[in-house]
């Protein structure tokens, strides 16, 4: 059954059409992937997901819930979160008090806690970052910690924006590794990517992104084996 | 100037200086989240003086009651006024936000001179305030004292709630990342009420204490202490605490210390004050504890 079902999704941003009719399922426990060129409207999907940006048309569904016009806040209440574009890290607090920010909402003490210690087990680092600042923070540890946060609300729906965008080859595996340990935990995910190859390899099902619609979709290796996207978005 | 002079127009200065500081926090923190001057503040601080002379006056509430009440009412005063007049213009540009501060500034200024008159009315201290304490040399009123001590008590409690409580890290989020902060599950606009009851609170007692010192209060009683709180706030480093509290004894210890040091110079000791923050805008905008703000990719 499908968790997330975005359908005929219209974004306007000052003036520009961004997204043109977008509609796209994401079944419970899945990973799916969205894809394509810079501009496409990725990021403007997701932001739409969590309420940040107002949908003009369409509809966007979450676990029964009409999320069509939802203020942020309550979306995440109901458990979509979401890592964005760029870290969003609050520099100016503590790395342990990010991670209590994802909490915000929750007033089950106990159990957060318990994903307080879930976190630092998928990220070690940051566990021995925890009294500094976040602006002091690596680029990799930054975006370990956007994510950590955006655990901590304990969400169904995990979206993630470019989460290996500028980091080093080796951190970009390390992201990924721990995005496959946070789906084999039970976490469904929405995952936003330029690296187009390693997000379809991890991916149940993918969505190519033309210019503000849906140009493709099909299982993650059927798109990767695909000759159109392989010369389109994988550079080969 | 001999030592027991000195000794004494620092305490004077620090007293003063505590004011500016309670006053200058609400500009701060309010310019740290929403990036605009709530020019209106200082009239909050006047409304505040005049609710606790009303509430003592005119209901005979006991003084220290009348306080507790004249805070409180000032706070939603404050909130009331992001609500009606800030809130919807919080997505237009901010010189609109600006330009609103300016427009309800005017108001609740008028509105005080149509309702109250112009006339300055006489303000009760109550008696611990009027008392004269002599430590050798040095004469000591009993407002001078009290007013920084109290002034402390309330930035530790203001301290506590912004960096020890769950709306104070709150408020520090949204100040760095509002939208991400909504993707928290915080509700922001609940955020920007709290600040803006803080801030008002904070003024209000300002307010309170500065008629205590000056016990003369009119609806413009706050143009002038605003003005200089103002002052305090970007010379400690607009949108910074610490800051601002730094900013309101720096500058309430050059206003008496002008005064106290060259007394043919009293008739300029606001253009001293306004010359420091012009030096500090041309010099150093983002002031002693401000950081460069990092422009955001």
């Amino acid at each position: 059954m499908s968790m997330l079902k975005v359908r005929d999704l219209n974004v306007h941003y000052g003036g520009i059409h961004a997204l043109k009719g977008v509609s796209l399922d994401v079944p419970e426990g899945a990973i799916v992937t969205l894809i394509g060129a810079n501009g496409a409207g990725k990021t403007t999907t997701l932001r739409a997901i969590t309420g940040l940006a107002k949908a003009t048309g369409g509809s966007i569904e979450f676990d029964g819930h009409d999320i069509t016009s939802a203020p942020p806040h309550e979306i995440v209440r109901l458990g979509v979160s979401m890592a964005a574009e760029g870290r969003r890290i609050f520099y100016n607090l503590t790395v342990m008090e990010n991670l209590m920010m994802g909490a915000y909402h929750r007033h089950d003490t106990a159990e957060v806690r318990k994903d307080l210690e879930w976190v630092t087990m998928l990220f070690p680092r940051l566990k021995e970052r925890f009294g500094q600042k976040g602006g002091t923070l690596s680029g990799g540890e930054q975006q370990m910690l956007a994510v950590g946060r955006a655990l901590m609300s304990r969400p169904k729906l995990l979206c993630l924006d470019e989460p290996s965008l500028g980091l080093a080859p080796m951190l970009v595996q390390e992201v990924f590794r721990v995005l496959s340990q946070i789906h084999d935990e039970g976490c469904t995910i929405l995952l936003v990517e330029q690296n187009a190859k390693a997000a379809l390899k991890i991916a149940d099902y993918g969505y190519v992104l033309r210019g503000g619609t849906i140009t493709m979709h099909g299982q993650g290796y059927e798109l990767l084996t695909d000759e159109s996207v392989r010369r389109a978005y994988l550079g080969e | 100037m001999n030592a027991a002079v000195f000794f004494q127009q620092l305490i004077n200065g620090m007293s003063l200086g505590s004011l500016y500081a309670l006053l200058a926090i609400g500009y701060t923190m309010v310019y740290g989240i929403l990036r605009f001057i709530n020019f209106a503040h200082s009239d909050i601080f006047m409304v505040g003086a005049y609710s606790a002379f009303f509430f003592i006056v005119i209901f005979r509430v006991p003084w220290p009651l009348a306080a507790a009440f004249a805070v409180c009412l000032t706070a939603l005063v404050g909130v009331t006024i992001d609500r009606v007049a800030y809130r919807p213009v919080r997505d237009a540009p901010r010189i609109s936000a600006l330009i609103t501060a300016v427009g309800v500034s005017s108001f609740i200024e008028n509105l005080g001179l149509v309702t109250v008159g112009a006339r300055p009315k006489a303000f009760e201290s109550p008696q611990f305030m009027s008392r004269v304490f002599h430590i050798g040399p040095v004469t000591i009123t009993g407002v001078a004292i009290w007013v920084p001590i109290m002034t402390f008590v309330l930035l530790a409690v203001m301290m506590y709630v912004v960096y020890r409580t769950k709306i104070g890290m709150a408020m520090r989020s949204v100040s760095t990342d509002i939208e991400a902060t909504r993707l928290m599950g915080v509700d922001v606009d609940k955020v920007i009420s709290y600040t803006f009851a803080l801030g008002s609170a904070l003024a209000a007692a300002g307010g309170i204490l500065w008629a205590c010192k000056y016990p003369k209060i009119s609806p413009l009683m706050g143009v002038y202490p605003g003005w200089k709180a103002f002052t305090a706030a970007v010379v400690g480093g607009i949108g910074s605490i610490p800051g601002a509290m730094i900013g309101g004894f720096i500058i309430g210890l050059i206003e008496v210390m002008t005064v106290a040091i060259s007394p043919g110079l009293s008739g300029y000791r606001d253009g001293v004050i306004f010359l420091v923050l012009v030096v500090f805008l041309l010099v150093r905008p983002t002031g002693i504890l401000g950081e460069t703000l990092k422009e955001k990719v």
